[in-house]
C-alpha cells in the first residue's frame, strides 16, 4: 500500500469513526430532548419511551431540529408553541404553576418548623410538672447501663 | 340460572345487611345480647351470600355466558381457563364484587375472633363495616353490575387486554384488594372506639396483626403491579407516576406512618390523635384512589372506561370524611395524652417527624395526580405533571425519611443523651461523608442519587448495628440457653422491624440503580453482530409460533456477555385477534447486578430488525426487598405484645 | 399545635379535596380532549402533493376560508365523518371553500383504499415520514380538523368525528 492509498484510509476512517460518534451524540440528543416530552396519546409516558406512531414522528422532528441546530429549549418551544403547554413533562417553573412547585415544600419546612417550635415551648412549660429532668451525664450513664442488660 | 342465583344472593345480602345494621343499633340501645349475636351471625351469611354470588361469575366466566355484558366484554373463548377466571377482575364491576367478597369475609373473621374481646366497641365496629359493604352492595346492584345481562347475545366476547394476559394479573388485584380491604378493619376500630367513648388503646392493641397483614399486602400488591408494567408496558421502567400508581402509593405512605405511630400509643399512650388522622386518611385515600381511577377524570394506563359510579363513590367519600372528622372533634378532648416528650432527640419525635413526612409524601402523590384539574379549574389551561415532578419534590423527603429510619434505632424514649446520639451517628455519618464523596468524584451523577445513595448507607450501617447488637445482648444473655436457633426466634417484634427496614435499604437502592440505566437503539440484519456496553448480540433468525389466542413473530438474539455466551433471548410481537395492534412483549435477561432488557422495535422491510435495548443496574434489588419485607413481617406477626396476652 | 388552627385547616384541606373532586367529575373538560394551542393564530403554513400528484400549499389559498382535515385508513371515526365532509366539499367548494384531507402514518396503498370506500374527491395527500404538518398543527389524534378563515388564522379546532352543522355554520359566515 502507498502513502497516499494509507493516507486515505486513515482520513475515511476518522470520519467513520467520526460520523458514528455524531450519529451517538445525535440520538443521546434526541433521547434527553425527547424526554422532556409526554407522549400524547399514552399515559404518562415521554416521547422517548413510546413506540406510537405519533411518537416516533415527534422523535423524528426532533432529529430534525437538533440538525438544524436548534437547541434543546428551542425545540421544546417548537413543541409548545404547537401543542400548548401540556406537551412538557414537566410544568415550567413560572407563574399559575408555582402553586403546583412550592406548596409541598412549603408545608414541609412548617411543619417541621411548628413542630421544632412545639417540642421547644413545651420543654420550657414543662419543668414544673416533671421531677426534676435527667442531666445529660445522669442520661448517659442509664443508657450505658440498660446497653448491659 | 346461575347468574340470576348470584344476583339474587347479593339482593339478599343487602337486606341481611341492612338488618344486621338495624339489629346492631337497637341492640346498643337496649342493650340487648340477643339482637347483638343474630347480627353478628347474619354477618357470616352475608359473606356466602357475597361469595355464591362470585362464584356465580367465575362460573359465567368459565362457562364463556357471553349473555353476561361483563363476560362478554373482558373474555374470549379462546382465552385460557386461568385468565378466564383472571379476568373476573380485570374490569370494575367484577373487581368491586372481589372487593366485596374480601370484605364480608375479613367481616366474618372480626365477628369470628373478637367474640370475647373488645366487647364494647365490637357493636360499634360492625356497624362501620356493614355501612361500607353495604354501599360496596348498593354499588353492585345499582351502578355497576357484573351479572348483568345483555342482549341480543354475543357470538363472542371482547377477549381479555391482552396487557392482562400475564401471571401478575392472578396475584397483583386480589393482593392490593387485601391490603385496602385489611385497612378498613382498623379504620372500623378507630372510628368504632371513637363512637363508644372507651378511649383505651384496646383497639391498638386489637387491630395490631390486621395493620400488620394489609401493610404486607399492600406492599406486594404494589410490587406486583411494579413488577407487570416493567415486563408488560415495555419501556424499561416500573413506575410511571400514573394516576392508578398513585392510587396505591397514596395510603401505602399514610398506612405505613400509622403502623409506626401505633407502635408510639402502645408503648407511650401518645400520638392517639394522629392515629386516628392516619387511619382515616388511609381508609379514604384507598377510596380515593379508586374513584379518582374509575370516574373518568383522570385518564391513566388502567383505563376502566368511564362508568357512572364517579357521584356515587365522591358521596360516599365525603360522607365518610365529613363523619369522621366530625367525630373526632367532638371527641378530641378526650384523646389527649399526658406524656410526652420534651426533648427533640427522642423516639416518640422521631416517630412524630415520620408521620409529618408521610403524611407530606401522601400529600405531595395526590397533588400532583389531581393538580390537572386545578389547573383547568383555576387557570384554565391543560397541564401534563408527570414523573419529573413526583421524582424531584419526593427525592429529598425520602433522604430525609431514610436518614430518619437509621437514627430513629438510636434514639431512646423520652430523651437521648447528646453523647450518646453523638457516638453512636459518628461512624454512620463518616461512612455517608466518605459515600458522598466517592460518588462526587468517581460517578457523575445528579444530587438526589448521591443524597438518596449515602442516606441509604448511613441507615444501612445503623440498622444492621442495631440487629447485631440485639443478637449480642440476646446471646450474652441467654448464654446459659442452647443455639443459633433459639436466638433467632427472640425479639421477633424488634428484629421484624428491622428485617423490614433492610428490605428498604435494598429498595432504595434498586430504585437508585435507575440512575444508571443505559439505553440504544440497535438495527441490524441475520447473521450480524452489534455491540452495547458488555454485551454484544448476534441476530440468529426471525422466528413465528402460534399460541391458543395469540401469535408471536419476533426474532431470536444470542447474547454475549464480555465475550461469554450467555443466553438467547426472543423478544416478541404478539397478535391477537381481538386487538388491532400488537402488544411488544420483551425479553430480559437478569442477574443479580443488571438487567438486559431488551424490547422489539419492528422487523423492517428489508428483513433487518431495530430493538431498544436497556440496561437496567440494581433493578432486581427492588423486585428481592419484597423476601425481607415478607419475612420481617412474618417476624412481627408472630409477635403477641404482653398486654395481649394478658386479656387473651 | 392551636386547636382551633388544626380543626380549621383540616377542614380546608377536606373541602378542597371534595371540591377538586367534584370540579372534575362534573365541570371538567374530558381528559382525553386537548384544546388546540394555536386558535386564534396564523395557521402554519406547509406544502403537500396530494395523491394525484399535484402540488399544493396553504397560501395559495389565502383570502378562501379552509377546512383542513386530519385522517388515517386505520381511524375508524373517520369513516363516519368521510361522507359528511365530502357532502360539504360538493356544497361548499364551489361557493369559494377549499377542502384539505391530510393523511398520517398511513401507506399509500390503505389511504387510496379508503379514499375510493367514502368517495373523497377534495384536495388529499398524505403527509411526510415525519408528520410534519401534522406535527405543526398539533394534531395529537385522528381525526382533527382545523376551521381556517379567509384570513388565514385559525378559527377553530374539532376533535373527533365533526359534524355537519359545524363545517355550515363555519362556512356559511365565512362565505357571506
Amino acid at each position: 500500500m502507498n502513502f497516499k492509498t494509507k493516507y486515505l484510509l486513515i482520513i475515511v476512517s476518522v470520519c467513520f469513526s467520526l460520523h458514528s460518534l455524531y450519529a451517538d451524540d445525535l440520538e443521546k440528543r434526541v433521547r434527553e430532548i425527547s424526554h422532556k416530552l409526554r407522549c400524547p396519546t399514552c399515559q404518562a409516558m415521554s416521547v422517548k419511551d413510546s413506540d406510537a406512531g405519533l411518537s416516533l414522528n415527534m422523535k423524528q422532528r426532533i432529529r430534525e431540529l437538533i440538525q438544524e441546530g436548534k437547541t434543546e429549549a428551542e425545540i421544546l418551544q417548537f413543541f409548545e408553541e404547537r401543542y400548548g403547554e401540556w406537551i412538557l413533562r414537566s410544568p415550567k417553573k413560572e407563574g399559575f404553576n408555582l402553586v403546583l412547585w412550592l406548596l409541598p415544600g412549603l408545608i414541609t419546612i412548617i411543619a417541621v418548623f411548628l413542630l421544632i417550635l412545639s417540642i421547644l415551648r413545651r420543654s420550657k412549660q414543662a419543668p414544673s410538672d416533671e421531677l426534676s429532668p435527667l442531666s445529660d451525664k445522669e442520661q448517659h450513664q442509664i443508657e450505658e447501663d440498660l446497653d448491659k442488660i | 340460572m346461575i347468574i340470576n342465583i348470584g344476583y339474587f344472593a347479593l339482593l339478599a345480602s343487602i337486606v341481611l345487611s341492612v338488618y344486621s345494621i338495624i339489629a346492631i343499633l337497637s341492640g346498643i340501645q337496649r342493650n340487648s345480647d340477643n339482637l347483638l349475636r343474630s347480627a353478628k351471625n347474619s354477618q357470616f351469611f352475608i359473606f356466602i351470600l357475597v361469595f355464591i354470588s362470585f362464584l356465580s361469575l367465575c362460573y359465567a366466566f368459565a362457562v364463556d355466558d357471553f349473555s353476561v355484558r361483563f363476560v362478554a366484554e373482558h373474555s374470549s373463548s379462546d382465552l385460557p381457563l386461568l385468565y378466564k377466571i383472571t379476568a373476573v377482575w380485570g374490569g370494575m364491576e367484577g373487581s368491586l364484587l372481589l372487593w366485596e367478597l374480601i370484605l364480608t369475609f375479613f367481616i366474618a373473621i372480626v365477628v369470628f375472633n373478637y367474640h370475647h374481646s373488645n366487647r364494647e366497641i365490637l357493636p360499634y365496629t360492625l356497624v362501620i363495616l356493614s355501612v361500607i359493604s353495604l354501599f360496596l352492595l348498593f354499588l353492585l346492584v345499582g351502578w355497576s353490575n357484573p351479572l348483568e345481562r345483555s342482549f341480543p347475545v354475543p357470538f363472542e366476547g371482547n377477549g381479555l387486554n391482552p396487557l392482562l394476559q400475564n401471571p401478575g394479573m392472578i396475584f397483583h388485584p386480589p393482593s392490593l384488594y387485601l391490603g385496602y380491604v385489611g385497612f378498613s378493619i382498623p379504620f372500623a376500630f378507630a372510628i368504632g372506639t371513637l363512637l363508644h367513648g372507651k378511649l383505651d388503646n384496646e383497639w391498638i392493641l386489637t387491630i395490631r396483626r390486621w395493620t400488620l397483614f394489609s401493610w404486607l399486602l399492600l406492599t406486594a400488591g404494589i410490587m406486583l403491579g411494579a413488577q407487570w408494567a416493567y415486563v408488560e408496558l415495555g419501556w424499561g421502567g416500573y413506575w410511571a407516576w400514573d394516576p392508578v400508581e398513585n392510587a396505591s402509593l397514596m395510603p401505602w405512605l399514610t398506612g405505613t406512618a400509622f403502623l409506626h405511630s401505633v407502635i408510639v400509643q402502645e408503648k407511650r399512650n401518645a400520638l392517639k390523635v394522629w392515629n386516628i388522622v392516619l387511619i382515616i386518611a388511609t381508609f379514604v385515600l384507598s377510596i380515593l384512589g379508586t374513584f379518582i381511577t374509575r370516574s373518568g377524570i383522570l385518564n391513566s394506563v388502567h383505563s376502566f372506561s368511564k362508568s357512572n359510579i364517579g357521584p356515587a363513590f365522591l358521596f360516599f367519600i365525603a360522607l365518610v370524611l365529613i363523619f369522621s372528622t366530625g367525630l373526632l372533634i367532638t371527641r378530641k378532648s378526650l384523646l389527649t395524652s399526658k406524656l410526652q416528650s420534651n426533648s427533640l432527640f427522642s423516639k416518640e419525635n422521631s416517630f412524630l417527624l415520620n408521620n409529618i413526612i408521610f403524611v407530606v409524601m401522601s400529600f405531595t402523590v395526590l397533588y400532583g395526580t389531581v393538580f390537572p384539574l386545578l389547573a383547568e379549574g383555576l387557570a384554565n389551561k391543560k397541564l401534563s405533571i408527570q414523573a419529573p415532578f413526583f421524582n424531584t419534590i419526593l427525592a429529598p423527603i425520602a433522604v430525609i425519611m431514610i436518614f430518619l429510619m437509621g437514627i430513629t434505632h438510636v434514639l431512646g424514649w423520652k430523651k437521648t443523651s447528646l453523647s450518646r446520639l453523638g457516638r453512636n451517628s459518628l461512624i454512620p455519618s463518616v461512612l455517608t461523608l466518605i459515600t458522598i464523596g466517592l460518588f462526587v468524584v468517581f460517578m457523575d451523577s445528579v444530587w438526589q442519587m448521591v443524597l438518596l445513595g449515602s442516606s441509604v448507607v448511613f441507615a444501612a450501617y445503623l440498622v444492621l448495628r442495631e440487629f447485631f447488637h440485639s443478637h449480642w445482648i440476646n446471646r450474652k444473655h441467654w448464654s446459659g440457653e442452647s443455639g443459633f436457633f433459639i436466638l433467632l426466634f427472640r425479639d421477633k417484634r424488634r428484629k421484624g422491624g428491622l428485617l423490614v427496614h433492610l428490605g428498604i435499604v435494598l429498595l432504595t437502592v434498586g430504585v437508585c440503580g435507575a440512575f444508571f440505566n443505559e439505553e440504544t437503539s440497535l438495527t441490524f440484519s441475520p447473521g450480524e453482530t452489534k455491540q452495547f456496553g458488555n454485551y454484544e448480540f448476534v441476530f440468529k433468525n426471525v422466528e413465528r409460533e402460534e399460541t391458543t389466542n395469540h401469535r408471536n413473530v419476533g426474532i431470536k438474539i444470542d447474547i454475549f456477555k464480555d465475550s461469554q455466551p450467555v443466553q438467547t433471548l426472543f423478544p416478541v410481537k404478539s397478535y391477537y385477534p381481538t386487538s388491532p395492534q400488537p402488544m411488544t412483549e420483551v425479553a430480559i435477561h437478569r442477574t443479580i447486578m443488571e438487567d438486559l432488557y431488551i424490547s422489539l422495535a419492528s422487523i423492517n422491510k428489508d428483513g433487518s430488525a431495530t430493538i431498544d435495548v436497556y440496561v437496567n443496574p440494581m433493578v432486581n434489588f427492588i423486585w428481592f426487598s419484597m423476601i425481607f419485607f415478607t419475612l420481617g413481617i412474618i417476624y412481627s406477626f408472630t409477635y403477641t405484645p404482653v398486654q395481649l396476652k394478658r386479656i387473651n | 399545635m392551636n386547636r382551633k388552627l388544626a380543626i380549621f385547616l383540616g377542614f380546608f384541606v377536606i373541602a378542597a379535596v371534595l371540591i377538586t373532586m367534584g370540579y372534575g367529575l362534573f365541570f371538567a373538560s374530558d381528559p382525553n380532549e386537548i384544546p388546540s394551542a394555536q386558535i386564534g393564530k396564523v395557521a402554519k403554513q406547509f406544502a403537500a402533493t396530494t395523491f394525484e400528484g399535484e402540488k399544493i400549499s396553504l397560501q395559495q389559498f389565502r383570502g378562501r376560508p379552509v377546512i383542513l382535515n386530519f385522517w388515517a385508513s386505520w381511524c375508524i371515526s373517520c369513516r363516519h365523518e368521510a361522507r359528511i365532509v365530502e357532502a360539504a366539499h360538493q356544497k361548499f367548494t364551489p361557493l369559494g371553500a377549499v377542502f384539505i384531507g391530510i393523511a398520517i402514518n398511513d401507506t399509500r396503498e390503505a389511504s387510496l383504499g379508503f379514499i375510493r370506500r367514502y368517495g373523497k374527491t377534495y384536495l388529499l395527500a398524505p403527509d411526510d415520514l415525519t408528520g410534519t404538518i401534522s406535527l405543526d398543527y398539533g394534531v395529537t389524534a385522528v381525526p382533527e380538523t382545523f376551521l381556517i378563515d379567509k384570513n388565514g388564522m385559525i378559527s377553530n379546532k374539532v376533535l373527533g368525528a365533526i359534524s355537519k352543522k359545524t363545517i355550515t355554520d363555519f362556512l356559511e359566515q365565512q362565505l357571506k
